[in-house]
């Protein structure tokens, strides 16, 4: 039979999403439903004085109004989660619990929730809850923060230091014949995935316990099963968390947990099923945001423009109780040969809402920075820009000395040159022009840490000859029901339409939060080890059954060939998997099956390269900049399907138009609520400033990331993108703009 | 949202009996920016009368113009091949704003009275006179990007949101009004008014009053708008600019120009006008309007690019309406007024 | 391998996923209450007491008409088969009732010489919503199937059903409404009936006017396939048609729809035909996570009824109010110009 896995299958669930019925975490028709509405801060730092519930409990409908008074108390969140260090300097997540106690940390910060029969009754009564405020001033900026901290890790892991020095840099830069520093800022962006976050909790007794159904826009049914567990004082197994389908995340829906804790304990309060459905206008406090950041980059080289010292010092920010840090050097640390590089990280707590990853964490923004120096460094000396990154080109990883698991970022630049028609631009930066338009080309390199992580799947056969595979991984609109299934439609060998891949519930086998791109080469090893386990129990069965034609052979000597189990010797003599099933008198057979990495994450470093290039018209006397041709090449190792990569890819590129041109997230410098909250305001690409993306990639395997050989593509179409835009709005208009995103009032003449 | 009564209209009459006795009560025809801001409680009537459903939904020959019925919607507007060729302004301002489905459902008449994109004014727990007179104006020092640079007070620096209002300025349109007291007819520059002391007033309408009609007065002459966003589409104005110039052989007889997303009005610029009337078009006259136009702006902290970039586009405008430059699309389109144009070749 | 003594599932249990008839998994119909009707597949005149439980069902609720597409939510399933053995049911004719998602919520035997009574049914499934909906509330039994019946005409009809079924029911295992004794009265507030007509289908509603249409399609109605993406006109996520035009349910009161037509992406599709735009979006994989698809369609849809072709630039244009933050705006233009014209 001939592999799926690499085929541009259509979306298995495609029908659903066209049709309306895939349903999101919103919309289970849970009987006896109530509402949930929240009451937030209005203010961005002190303590609740007063909050007087009285005339929303008098208003039709309501049923309860908790505060942090008489809200169910919640254990201390905890420090570490299914192994990631979630409290502290560098801990990934807000670790304070909510409705707990007065102490108000951002504008936002919900304070209060009111649940009554209808959305309509529960939204207006909470308008009805009166707070008054012991007010502090908020710092709200990065030089007025009080509380400065050097984070030694990125979320606890000991690979990944946020405070580093290989070689002297100091030295090296005073002693380099070219030098370049320069301040580069990212204002704070948020993910606006188009599906609200919103939970539905539902408490019953069973066998005389507590259960609790929680129906959540999570992309780690698992964290949330512990967080949600742990915070309750329940057993994890009374805590079942379920979401077939996320209506896009890109970073946010994976590490705040206070949307569904609060459901959950209106829920145990009113004593019936409670809806929250959260506002876009809350989603600005409670979603998590990427930070703003401040990147120093000080390059040093020689006049043939060999890198000798690379210093990438960042401050970043995070609210009051996370120690999330925006991982700025994450590129720099390892895309170029440089003998000399230093990286640090400050961070700053701010009365402002939590952070969390975003697409791209710290590669977006602090690849942004390192390639828009390296742009500058390339025309100090007078060299092409892509001249320039092949002459540091990195044979191994520069922090760590080992050897890539795989590059081929070389074919990457030449091809993106070939596609954009790099050679027929004049580089002489403000050289062209058409009509109102200054024509600009710049390109960036990109990359994603190809990361994988441990998994569990379950492979199941019927004895109609059907096959289910599951794990309780995500669809975050990332493929994740396409591929797998293609992967266990392979690992069985049966056709695709007779396996189905099931995801999104906390009583799958463990699979870990869908994020850093690493879902691909975390479960489709082990959806493919379960297969492989479910074949062997099926021939154990198959050659002890005395009226199998497989009788009596050994199990080394039997393989699976287009749906049946045949000898390998004598491929005529086998039988298909329903028959084995049916003879033995089962309607199933199943079996589980783990997959994690080994020790070639010792030996290798993991990473996937590409290159954009960037056609941009600038209207340089109104300001406004749009991209005219955008094409990019990756090498991500082999594609399991063409056809949602190339989806994943141009939805990341996009993200990076945003990031680049358009998408900023306002505080107000004073009381620190959110200026930009909404969608109007908050701009996100739409369908007009979006050209028509070129996408290729090597497809070349990775020979050591997995037998799958595909690293992720979540990320990596999003980093790289910026830098290409700003780098090309450089070439246009001979002005270098160090400040994100290039809105028109920044690129006006004054 | 506030809970409300809800009725629905049979006569223009009927409506205003309806609605002018009650303080707290609203028309309703679109609802797009009402029911916007009635989610976030910034609007809370007691009383909808919807009016989308009266006869109002004509348009017609008027003594050599074109009579717009208040109910027609953006689309229908816009789209109408009276206005597409003869007031190309109009179509290009109510297609460069909103979105397909928005123009779909607002009315002609609720266009105009929507209510500013300040995102003080829409954030109840923000300090705003508009919305609740006396708390001050916490945009005056916070961000405020998209505030106004003309005609601003220390109550309010508020800029009006809505595209074809600025196209109807250079019109010498006129608003025929129904209310309590009888029919009356307003010049259009008269509708809105500055912010002064009294912010929450946007426009001159009294309590009760409902627009019927936008009636175009007999235009020849050539019209254009551009508009600036920082999104290629389905984004409000930073600045844009409606320009009507009636022509006499090569020389411009008379010159009608507005500015959107400056002030709490449309923004007229009589000096400007004055100074083109009577000229042969040429680059150097326009930029020596333009530099008019904006001699008495005065700027925020965060707005002051609005000064050269409404000066870039009041000059563009006028190169383009008069032909000395060409139109980036089709006259009456979106294309034609959106600065920029789009992503892509 | 299966227990042979394994008990069958209990009552509040969640039950295996298994393959149905049809060839679709049972976790596939999470999210809506299903039956599952035991018996032997075949009926065999020597053993009338024997003859299939859901044939005997569809006659009794064919007295209340229930339409068709109520079977959706149904399954007739042999008792001697694989599903049958994966609930522990060996040849026993059973009715099993499971909540939303997929937790045994009320099961009975059904022994020889009974016959199932609708009325049982009806009664478990009204034990699944403790508490009275409030008079706003229309409720449908499922999203698939009896989506267009509302669940208190059902209950309205439980009486006249019982009629029908005869005889006294036998002892069903119904769980009790639980009530917290707690809960405060909701006062009246005032609601106006309304008439909608969503997919050529009437539907009575009672709301207040403050209700979005957005809100009385998801909530009320449970036609979820609207979405809710900022509830203020600024993603077009919940886009429908009203009389043929594209637009946002959450800027349109319920009250004001009366008497308009309503489509939304629930009334696209002919049965299992996709409608053309429905098939080029999956052909051109015109989306990722799928949640501003809906939208997006209900405005491509609109927008390709005139069949002129447009240019990709007038696309962009016309489709700009319908953001996709997964950014499958290149794959959306395929997908119409692929349509537009057909």
């Amino acid at each position: 039979m001939v592999e799926v896995t690499g085929k541009p299958l259509d979306r298995v669930d495609g029908r659903l999403k066209v049709t309306g019925a895939a349903r999101y975490s919103a919309e289970w028709d849970v009987p006896g439903l109530t509402y949930g509405a929240i009451v937030s801060s209005a203010v961005a730092h002190g303590t609740v004085r007063t909050i007087d519930s009285a005339e929303a409990l008098q208003a039709p409908g309501v049923l309860a109004v908790l505060t942090h008074e008489n809200a169910p108390r919640l254990q201390p969140f905890p420090e570490k989660v299914n192994g990631s260090l979630f409290r502290g300097e560098g801990g990934i997540t807000e670790t304070r619990q909510p409705l707990q106690d007065a102490t108000v940390e951002y504008a936002g910060q919900p304070l209060a929730v009111v649940v009554a029969d209808t959305l309509e009754r529960a939204r207006h009564a909470a308008n009805l809850v009166r707070i008054t405020y012991e007010q502090r001033p908020p710092e709200l900026t990065i030089d007025s923060s009080s509380r400065r901290t050097l984070p030694e890790t990125f979320t606890g892991n000991k690979e990944e230091k946020l405070q580093v020095t290989v070689g002297d840099p100091k030295a090296a830069l005073a002693a380099a014949p070219v030098k370049l520093t320069q301040v580069y800022e990212s204002g704070i962006t948020h993910h606006n995935p188009i599906e609200q976050l919103a939970s539905i909790a539902r408490w019953e007794t069973r066998n005389g316990t507590d259960f609790l159904t929680l129906y959540d826009t999570t992309r780690g049914v698992e964290n949330m099963q512990e967080v949600v567990s742990h915070s309750l004082s329940l057993p994890k197994e009374n805590v079942h968390v379920v979401c077939p389908f996320i209506g896009g995340a890109f970073g946010s829906k994976g590490w705040l947990f206070a949307p569904p804790l609060i459901t959950v304990m209106a829920a145990r309060v009113v004593k019936r099923p409670v809806k929250i459905e959260w506002r876009r206008q809350d989603m600005f406090a409670v979603a998590g945001q990427r930070a703003a950041t401040r990147q120093t980059l000080a390059l040093g080289a020689t006049r043939d423009g060999k890198l000798t010292a690379l210093q990438h010092d960042t401050q970043t920010h995070a609210s009051q109780s996370s120690g999330y840090t925006e991982p700025c050097a994450r590129v720099s640390r390892m895309m170029y040969a440089v003998p000399n590089l230093g990286f640090a990280h400050q961070l700053s707590h701010l009365h402002l809402p939590s952070p969390c990853p975003m697409r791209g964490p710290g590669e977006t923004v602090g690849g942004w920075a390192l390639e828009c120096a390296i742009d500058e460094l390339a025309a100090e000396l007078n060299l092409d820009p892509v001249e320039l990154r092949l002459r540091n080109y990195a044979e191994q990883n520069p922090e760590t000395g080992k050897p890539w698991s795989s590059k081929h970022l070389r074919e990457c630049y030449a091809r993106g040159q070939e596609m954009i028609g790099w050679d027929k631009r004049n580089p002489k930066p403000r050289s062209m022009r058409e009509g109102n338009n200054l024509i600009g080309y710049g390109m960036a390199t990109t990359m994603y840490p190809a990361a994988r992580r441990p998994a569990k799947a379950k492979a199941t056969l019927f004895a109609d000859g059907r096959a289910l595979v599951q794990s309780a991984t995500h669809e975050l609109g990332n493929g994740a029901y396409t591929i797998f299934r293609q992967i266990s439609a392979d690992g069985l060998g049966l056709p695709v339409e007779r396996v189905r891949f099931e995801l999104g519930d906390s009583a799958l086998p463990a699979a870990p939060t869908s994020g850093g791109s690493a879902t691909t080469a975390t479960i489709g090893p082990a959806a493919l080890a379960a297969c492989r386990n479910v074949l062997g129990a099926l021939k154990r069965l198959a050659i002890r059954d005395a009226q199998s034609p497989l009788y009596g052979a050994t199990e080394d000597t039997v393989e699976p060939r287009d749906g049946r189990l045949v000898r390998t010797t004598a491929p005529t003599q086998g039988e298909d998997y329903a028959t084995i099933l049916r003879r033995a008198k089962l309607p199933s057979l199943e079996a589980e099956g783990e997959a994690k990495p080994g020790d070639e994450r010792e030996k290798y470093s993991f990473y996937s390269f590409g290159a954009v290039f960037v056609k941009v018209r600038v209207d340089e006397l109104t300001g406004t900049i749009r991209v005219a041709q955008l094409c990019a090449v990756y090498d991500v190792g082999r594609l399991m399907n063409p056809k949602t990569a190339h989806s994943q890819i141009i939805g990341g590129v996009a993200m990076g138009l945003g990031a680049a041109l358009m998408e900023e997230t306002h505080y107000d410098p004073h009381n620190g609520r959110a200026v930009v909250r909404n969608l109007a305001d908050y701009h996100v690409p739409s369908m007009a400033d979006t050209p028509n993306i070129q996408v290729e990639w090597l497809n070349i395997p990775d020979p050591h990331i997995s037998e799958l050989g595909a690293r992720g593509i979540g990320e990596i179409g999003c980093v790289g993108t910026p830098a290409a835009i700003t780098n090309a709005v450089y070439h246009a208009t001979g002005r270098r703009f160090r400040s994100l995103p290039l809105t028109p009032d920044k690129i006006l003449p004054s | 949202m506030h809970p409300f009564n809800y009725q629905r209209a049979t006569s223009p009459a009927q409506a205003v009996a309806a609605v002018a006795p009650a303080p707290s009560a609203a028309f309703v025809a679109g609802g797009t920016s009402q029911l916007d801001l009635m989610k976030e409680e910034v609007l809370r009537p007691s009383l909808l009368v919807d009016v989308a459903a009266l006869p109002l939904k004509t348009i017609g020959a008027l003594a050599g113009g074109l009579q717009l019925g208040a109910g027609v919607s953006n689309t229908a507007a816009a789209m109408h091949p009276e206005v597409l060729t003869r007031y190309p302004v109009v179509s290009e301002a109510l297609l460069a704003g909103a979105s397909t489905q928005i123009r779909n459902m607002a009315s002609l008449g609720g266009n105009p009275l929507q209510r500013t994109r300040c995102p003080y004014f829409r954030d109840p727990a923000q300090a705003c006179n508009k919305r609740e007179p006396g708390t001050g104006c916490a945009a005056l020092k916070g961000i405020n990007k998209v505030h106004a640079i003309f005609g601003a007070s220390a109550a309010c620096v508020a800029t009006h949101p809505s595209d074809l209002a600025v196209a109807l300025a250079v019109l010498d349109a006129q608003v025929q009004v129904v209310g309590p007291a009888g029919s009356r007819t307003i010049a259009f520059p008269d509708l809105h008014r500055l912010p002064g002391d009294t912010p929450q007033q946007d426009t001159t309408l009294a309590h009760g009053e409902l627009i019927t009609s936008i009636d175009l007065p007999a235009f020849t002459g050539r019209s254009h708008y551009l508009k600036v966003r920082e999104r290629a589409s389905y984004a409000f104005a930073l600045v844009s600019c409606a320009v009507a110039l009636d022509m006499d052989g090569k020389k411009i007889k008379r010159a009608r120009v507005a500015l959107g997303g400056v002030a709490h009005k449309p923004w007229r610029v009589p000096a400007a006008e004055a100074m083109l009337a009577g000229k042969k078009p040429s680059e150097k006259l326009f930029r020596a309007a333009a530099e008019v136009a904006f001699a008495d702006a005065k700027p925020l902290e965060h707005n002051a690019y609005k000064i050269p970039m409404g000066r870039n586009l009041l000059l563009r405008a006028l190169l383009e309406t008069s032909g000395l430059q060409p139109l980036q699309g089709p006259a009456g389109t979106a294309f034609a007024a959106s600065v920029g144009g789009m992503g892509g070749e | 391998m299966p227990d042979e003594s394994r008990p069958p599932f209990q009552v509040g249990a969640h039950v295996p996923n298994c393959l149905l008839p049809n060839g679709s998994y049972l976790h596939d119909l999470r999210g809506q209450p299903v039956i599952l009707a035991f018996a032997p597949d075949e009926w065999n005149p020597a053993q009338a007491h024997q003859s299939s439980i859901f044939a005997h069902l569809l006659h009794a609720f064919d007295g209340i008409a229930v339409s068709d597409d109520t079977m959706a939510a149904w399954y007739s399933l042999d008792c001697q088969g694989p599903v049958a053995a994966q609930f522990n049911i060996t040849d026993q004719r059973t009715l099993l009732l499971l909540d939303e998602q997929g937790i045994l919520r009320w099961q009975t035997a059904i022994g020889p010489g009974q016959e199932p009574r609708a009325g049982q049914i009806l009664a478990a499934l009204e034990a699944l919503r403790p508490i009275a909906p409030v008079a706003a509330r229309e409720v449908p039994i499922t999203s698939g199937g009896l989506s267009r019946r509302t669940f208190l005409a059902a209950t309205l009809a439980t009486a006249a059903l019982l009629l029908l079924a005869g005889a006294a029911e036998a002892a069903a295992t119904v769980t009790p409404p639980k009530h917290p004794a707690s809960m405060p009265a909701t006062p009246a507030v005032a609601t106006i009936p309304i008439t909608l007509t969503i997919n050529g289908e009437t539907h009575r509603l009672e709301v207040e006017p403050r209700v979005a249409l957005l809100d009385a399609l998801r909530e009320n109605l449970h036609l979820t396939g609207t979405k809710k993406g900022c509830d203020h006109g600024q993603c077009g996520a919940c886009t429908v048609h009203l009389d043929g035009q594209s637009a946002l349910s959450c800027l349109t009161l319920a009250v004001m729809s009366e008497g308009r037509q309503i489509t939304t992406i629930e009334g696209l599709a002919k049965g299992a035909t996709l409608h053309p735009m429905q098939a080029a979006f999956v052909k051109h994989d015109a989306f990722q996570c799928g949640y501003c698809t809906p939208g997006q369609i209900m405005a491509a849809t609109a927008l390709v009824q005139d069949k002129q072709h447009r240019s990709a630039a007038e696309i962009r244009e016309a489709m700009s109010g319908n953001l996709c933050r997964c950014a499958a705006y290149p794959n959306i233009i395929a997908a119409i110009q692929e349509t537009q014209t057909a």
